[in-house]
Parts: C-alpha cells; structure tokens; sequence
C-alpha cells in the first residue's frame, strides 16, 4: 500500500507530493494529461500550436493530439481555459504571485472587514498561513518582476491616478506594485538581446523578455529543468519530487504516472468513520484501468474535476456544497490603444498591478496577436456601436463597451505594441448557484460522466457586481492616466481560468467541504490540494500562490496526522528549487529531462501504456465502463481484501 | 420581460433552436449526417468566410459585399472562416454508441444553418445574392443585426419549460454565439493557416502577423527573447512581508 497518491500534477498537488517526499514518504502522483518531458522538443512559440484549446499540446485533453479534447458543458457564454498535463495550468499562467487579502480570512479585524465576503472566511488567522507563504515564496521562489515598456506605461497610469506604491508583500490599502512573481529575474544577456546564440544558458539566465508566459517556458534554452524562467510546477515543484532522494535530508522520489486519468475513489470504514482506501484510473493509451491502495489520498484535480470525480466515486455530500460556490474573479477586459510604443507583446505577460482591498485588483496583460483577437471578441457586452447584450450604460469611463468588429477592430489591431491591456480581476462571493454539476446532456465519456459548469453571471451579488463596475472604471481611468487615445471595454463573459472553492474549507460544516486542515469532513484520510480547497476568492489576488501555501499546510497536517510525522515549516529550513543540490541532482538522474527515465519505481515517471511495477492491480476493461459502475468494481474488490 | 416561446421561434426560427439543441445533445442523433454535410460545403463554406469578414474585414469579396471593407487582407485572406469551421468539427466528441469516441460531430453545418435562418428573417432579400449564403449575402449592419438576434434574444427565451435536452437549448446558444466572435478574432491572427504539420514551420508569414505589426522583421520564426528589460521599479528588487519577515529564508 502507499503512503500517499496525489492525483494531478498541476499547482497544487505537485507541492504536497514534493513535500512529503522531501519527508520519506512513498508518494505515487497520478496526472490525466501529456508529460512535456522535453519542452525544447515538444513546444513552439506558436500560439495556435500551444493554445488552440481543442488541439494544442496545453489543452484540456488526452496526451494523444489525435484524439479530440475532453469536453465540459458549460450553459452560458463562458470559457473555461485550462489544461491536463504535468504543471497543470501553471503552464499557462504569469507566475503571479501575490498573497491573500487579510480581509478574507477568519479574525480579521480592520477597518474595512465588513468589505468582504465575511460568510465564506478562510477558517484559520491571515498570520497563521505567513509562515506557509514565505516557505512557498523561497521555494519556487517569488521575485519582485523586472519591467519593460509597457510596465513603464502601468506603472505611469497608476502614479498618474494618485495611488501610492506598495513595498510590502502584504496589501493594506489602495495601491500599485510591480508583480511579486514566480519568474527568474533577468541576467546575463536575457532580456538585453534578440540574438538568439546570446540567449542560450548560461550566456542568459532567467526571464528572456520572450512574451510567450501563456505556452509554458522554456527559457533559457539548454537551462536544466529547475532553472527555466517561469517556475511552474513542472520547472519547480516536479523537478524536487522526482529527485527527493538526492538532496540528503532523507527524501523518497516520487513515482510520476502521466496519461492516468482517475475515474474512482474507493472507500472503506473504519469504526464510524468512512474512510479514503483506493484510487483507479484510466490509462489513456491502452484502456485498461489499474487499482491501487493508500494510506491517505489527495485529489489535486482542480476546481472541475475534484468535484466531479467526488460525484462520479459516490462520496457523501450531505450539505450538497460538493461543486458549489465556484468563484472565478468575474474578469473583465479593457483594452487602451496608444499612439506610441508599449511593448505589449513582450515580456513577461504581466508584472504590475494594482491592489484595491474589498474591490479587488487589476493587472497588465501583454499579448501576442492572436490571445489580442480573443479578448476582443470574447464578450458579454454585445457588439460595440450595434446592441448592447442587455447590459446597458456599461462603458465604465470607456470609450467603447462590447467587441469591436469591421474596420473598428481592423485598426485596434493593427499594432499589437501599441496596445496595453489591463485585467480586471474582482473580489467576487462565493455562491451556491455557481457550481459544478455532472451533465444530464451530454453523454458520458470514458472516465464517466462530465461536468457541467454553471456560473448565473447576470444573477451574481450585488457586491461582485458592484466591485466589477468599479474596478472597470478603474482600468480606463488608468489607461487614460497612461495615455491612451482610445480606451474599449469589453465586458467578458466568465473566463474560467482564475478558479477557486468548489470544495472550499470553511468554519461551518453547513457550508463547506474540508476543514481547515484541508481534509474532508465526510470522507477521513482524504484531503482537498488544489485551488477547489480555498475557502474563497481571496479577495482578488491570483490564486496560485495562496493554493501552494495551503498545500504546504495541508501536507503537514497529513505527516502529522497519519504518520507520526512532526511539522516542519515554522523555524524550518526550506530549500529552493533553483538551489545548486537540486540542479546536480536533476543533471545527474536525467529524472526531468526526455529519454529513458527509471521504470516503476520511485523517481520514475511513466508514460502512455506503461504501468508501475510495484502496488498496482490491473482490472479487466469493460467496454462503455462508467464511473458507477468501476465504483462498484472497486467497493467489491475493497470488501474482499478486507475478508 | 421573457420573450414568449411563440416569439422566440418565429424570429431564430425553430430549425435554429432544434438544430443547435441536437447538435449539442449528442444523445438525441441517432445516426451522423455526412452525406447532408457533403451537399452543403459551398453554402457552408461561404456562410464562414461571411462570418470572417464581418469580424475582421479585408479587401476580399465578402467584405466588399457587406460594404465593410478594408486595405489588404484581413480575415477571409487568412482562412480564419475555414478554422472556425474545422474548429466547430472538433468540438463535440461523438457518443460511444454511434461509433467510435475518437470522432467528433460535425457542428459546423448546424452553426451555419443557425446563422443563414436567421440572416433570411432579418432581410429576406439576402436569400438571392452573390453567394448561395443568405448570411454572406447581408449587409454589415444586418450581418450585426443576425448576432444581435442570437445573442441578445437568446437571453429572454425561457426554455426551461421543454423537456430535456432540450431545457438546455438557451445555454448552448449563448455559449456557441458568445465564443465564436472570439476565436474568429484568434484564428485570424495565429499561424494556424500557414503552419506544416510535418516540418512544423511556417511556410510564410501569417496575415495577422503583418497586420498587427507582431515580430517585425523575424520573418516565419519567433525570437527567444526581446531587448526589452528596463530594470526594476524605483531600483526596487525585493520586498518583504509587512511584518518584515518576507526574506526570513532568503
């Protein structure tokens, strides 16, 4: 039997496989989606080829580019915008890496508290998770950004708007910062040179300035894995796992099974109590369908699919918060075109941002052209100059509200560095009706039925509203501060990409899934290390970094829990994932790198159609197999082995 | 106010809603429909470039035809129509029981009936024109006018009351008529167009790229990186936490 499986290898189940494997347990990590073993190989710069969402090597899909994606159903304008694959939707994101708003944690006591979501509080102190943050923080590590050009021009818009500059990690009020993120900063010839033999490491370390953030990073070219710029879990967290034991601090690698999709969570009882005992999944390439046992199971899925395989396995949820409460930031977008330079396609996708405590924040986006034509015409808002979708009087300060088309949009983007973006990302409430479910639609697939995402965005809280509303007239106040000529919103439908809390932890068991431990209430030696564990939005800031610093927690709750372990965060030694050790290590075990890797065993990463050697029991694949029916499978062969 | 079943029908028309409902409820299509697909390329086909120039007009024959046209090639010149369409046929993975779950149903068709039925109720006259595409045939405001009718009537239409699947009906219009314009955009402005499988270069350089003015001067590749890097905010290179322990570990 393991220690422990982490199903999914993205934000935040990377971090709780590393971090019990740096402690010596026996850590299998189960990912749905591709390896990307050898990004040098495998990536281009090209955006449809990295992010055309049905069939770009980051979709939300099979390993097996030929095959068609996995689908969702979601019932409203919307899009969800996420990935399978080692790193998960790290992959896609900035490395932004900003803490939590005090506000939205239990006992905070300042003067603007009745400002948040005071129902859905974090069910632990804003201090209590510091330590947590700062760990993760030296780990990845998190780095003031270096700026460019359109830096520069956010940066004069906000001066412009009157807000003072924030030099603290922490927010406590109205202000502006470059980003605090999970990217190398710049050295050598990086960010300096074009030429592409100066941009090779060691010539040039960390961030390139190359603006691709949005199709994963492999920058500098030739750098080892745990040296690329952006440090995504599968440049930062991965690397450390799979060679936990090299380090001398008494670590196991872990076992990386890529192209696992897991269909089913088995459970057994223990005196009154159910408890977590079995995971199975699919692998991709061949069908078949593997069962293995564990002391303790973490579902790292995200905020779609935990829920979705929790509803698929037959768990309890007796108060029905299973999937609901989906919170996303309730995006929005506003675009400012200049008559001069801004470098917006350039450089890391965003590096300053504006923090506005009980609203939410903004952030610069740059874009290459493509992502530029998508947030335009992706839009709630009708289209600008003909029909407003029914949400009249919308312009917020812009001069334009709704998708540009024809010759409007012909000259929006007609030149891509002279356009600065800015991201309105709200403090939103969680609520009920903004939920997973499994579709009654549409068919199921192979790992059983799908889920449907439903988020009621015109019937959201008058406090979300209201925070978008303003945060928007925000966006254009900044542009125009910045110098824009012309500023469009575009009023997004939901852009599910930021997700957080469909299997929150909170202080009432009424209203929440896991306790603040992160574990399940209903289902013992299971516990919640993804973004779906978060108790709320955060009030705004982008999740990533609060979800590892919860994972961090969770681990240590589970090392003490279930394996006699003592904590090791407060007073502890973290080492960094850039640090020397962990390089030596990833060089000389070829552990990170494409090629053979070790087979079966621990610091092995397996690939499509290959199995494990140790612990695992292959089971027959019935054709058409839904989850019900391998949750039956499962229960039966559970009862047998305890005969 | 909710617009009334009776109203809604008669303005998107019930092959509209009928259509779109079934293309999207895989559950209900008892076998695929290629043959009819086959019949209808051109219409299909001219349906897409007509969708492509209203977004991001050219000086192409369909943009010249809605009297919205622009200097050099726009979206119809970069095939972003033809993408949208393949795009469309990937979309929805076909149940295991009509075959196998690697094929897809083709979508497309039923999009572009969506859009040509609705381009006959807003300006019947679009029913003869240069092109068998009664939507391709339309003015740029009518062609506004058809995306005005299913996206913002669409919202009124209380579908609750069929019977399932067809409950859904309202949902899968709003979210197949909100995205498209959006990928439309995309599609125009990447190198799907212009990119070999096999080599996995370019063969030139994508449309959108010279019009955008994107990487000028680096031809069909990308650079790894830009001369970009300005230094840091007020020579500012780390912050701590508010109660300075931020670099406790540094």
């Amino acid at each position: 039997m393991r220690d422990v499986i982490v199903m999914g290898a993205g934000g935040g189940g990377a971090v709780i496989a590393k971090e019990l494997a740096e402690r010596g347990l026996d850590v299998l990590v189960l990912e749905a989606g591709p390896r990307h073993a050898d990004p040098e190989q495998e990536w281009r710069h090209f955006e449809n080829e990295a992010n055309n969402i049905l069939t770009g090597y980051f979709r939300w899909g099979p390993a097996d580019r030929t095959k068609p994606a996995w689908l969702r159903e979601t019932p409203q304008n919307s899009m969800m915008w996420q990935l399978s694959g080692v790193g998960g939707t790290t992959q896609h994101y900035y490395g932004n890496s900003p803490r939590a708003l005090p506000g939205t944690f239990m006992g905070y006591d300042g003067a603007d508290k009745d400002a948040y979501d005071v129902d859905h509080v974090f069910p632990f102190a804003y201090e209590d998770l510091i330590p947590y943050y700062e760990w993760v923080e030296h780990t990845l590590p998190v780095q003031t950004a270096a700026m460019g050009t359109k830096e520069e021009r956010f940066f004069r818009g906000a001066d412009g708007m009157g807000l003072s500059v924030n030099t603290s990690k922490d927010v406590s009020g109205d202000s502006f910062r470059p980003q605090e993120n999970a990217i190398l900063q710049p050295g050598g010839n990086a960010g300096r040179t074009t030429d592409a033999d100066k941009l090779v490491y060691p010539k040039a370390t960390g961030c390139t300035f190359c603006g691709y953030c949005f199709q994963g990073c492999m920058q500098p070219l030739e750098a080892p894995r745990n040296l690329k710029a952006k440090r995504s879990t599968d440049n930062s967290y991965i690397p450390m796992a799979l060679t936990a034991d090299c380090w001398g601090r008494g670590g196991q690698a872990v076992q990386l099974l890529t192209d696992a999709f897991v269909t089913n969570l088995g459970t057994t009882t223990e005196g009154s109590d159910t408890v977590a005992r079995t995971v199975t999944w699919r692998v991709g390439a061949t069908g078949e369908e593997v069962t293995e046992e564990a002391q303790v199971v973490v579902m790292a899925g995200g905020c779609t699919e935990t829920p979705r395989l929790w509803l698929n396995s037959g768990l309890p949820n007796d108060n029905d918060w299973v999937g609901r409460g989906y919170t996303d930031h309730f995006f929005d977008w506003v675009i400012g075109e200049f008559d001069e330079y801004t470098g917006s396609s350039k450089g890391v996708g965003s590096s300053a941002r504006v923090d506005f405590p009980g609203r939410g924040g903004l952030e610069n986006v740059g874009l290459p052209p493509g992502l530029q034509g998508f947030s335009n015409g992706f839009s709630d808002g009708g289209i600008a100059g003909f029909y407003d979708n029914l949400h009249p009087h919308a312009a917020a300060g812009a001069d334009t509200h709704g998708r540009l088309a024809g010759n409007e949009f012909a000259a929006m983007a007609s030149n891509v560095d002279n356009l600065l973006n800015v991201l309105v990302i709200t403090d939103d409430d969680v609520e009920a009706q903004n939920r997973v479910t499994l579709s009654q639609a549409y068919p199921a697939d192979e790992h059983g039925p799908i889920p449907k995402v439903t988020f009621r965005h015109r019937q959201r809280s008058a406090r979300t509203h209201a925070n978008r509303e303003f945060l928007a007239g925000k966006a254009a106040e900044l542009l125009r501060a910045a110098g824009a000529i012309r500023v469009h919103r575009i009023d997004w439908p939901p852009l599910i990409l930021h997700v957080q809390s469909t299997m929150r932890m909170g202080l009432s068991a009424d209203n929440s899934v896991c306790d603040e431990s992160g574990e399940t209430r209903a289902v013992k030696r299971l516990f919640i290390g993804d973004n779906s564990v978060l108790a709320n939005g955060l009030g705004g800031p982008n999740p990533t970094l609060t979800t590892q610093a919860v994972a961090t927690r969770t681990a240590e709750k589970i090392f003490q829990r279930y394996f006699d372990g003592d904590p090791w965060v407060v007073g502890g030694d973290p080492l960094s994932s850039i640090d020397g050790v962990v390089t030596k290590a990833v060089l000389e075990t070829g552990r990170c790198a494409a090629g053979p890797p070790p087979k079966g065993g621990p610091g092995g990463s397996l690939g499509p159609g290959e199995l494990p050697t140790t612990g695992a029991t292959s089971l027959p694949l019935t054709v058409g197999v839904a989850a019900l029916a391998a949750h039956e499978i499962i229960r039966v062969r559970t009862r047998t082995a305890q005969d | 106010m909710l617009l009334s079943r009776r109203m809604f029908l008669a303005r998107v028309g019930t092959t509209t809603v009928a259509a779109s409902a079934l293309a999207a409820m895989p559950g209900l299509l008892g076998r695929r429909f290629d043959a009819a697909y086959a019949q209808g390329v051109d219409l299909i086909a001219q349906t897409y470039a007509g969708l492509a120039a209203f977004w991001w007009p050219g000086d192409d024959d369909y943009s010249v035809a809605q009297g919205e046209v622009a200097n050099g090639p726009g979206a119809v010149a970069a095939n972003a129509g033809v993408h949208l369409a393949a795009a469309l046929d990937q979309f929805v993975p076909a149940p295991d029981d009509l075959g196998s779950n690697d094929d897809t149903l083709p979508l497309s068709q039923v999009v572009a009936g969506s859009l040509n039925t609705t381009a006959s109720t807003v300006n019947p006259a679009a029913l003869a024109g240069t092109f068998q595409s009664p939507y391709a045939n339309l003015a740029y405001a009518d062609k506004a006018e058809v995306w005005r009718v299913l996206e913002e009537d669409t919202q009124n239409l209380d579908s609750s009351g069929f019977p399932e699947p067809l409950a859904n009906a309202t949902g899968v219009l709003q979210f197949v008529f909100g995205v498209l314009p959006g990928f439309v955009q995309f599609f125009g402005f990447v190198e799907i167009d212009v990119f070999d499988p096999s080599t996995r270069k370019l063969t030139s350089r994508p449309v959108g790229w010279d019009h955008a003015q994107y990487a000028v001067g680096m031809g069909t590749t990308l650079p790894e990186g830009w001369d970009e890097f300005l230094g840091y905010y007020q020579d500012r290179r780390a912050v701590n936490g508010s109660d300075g322990t931020g670099e406790a570990f540094a």
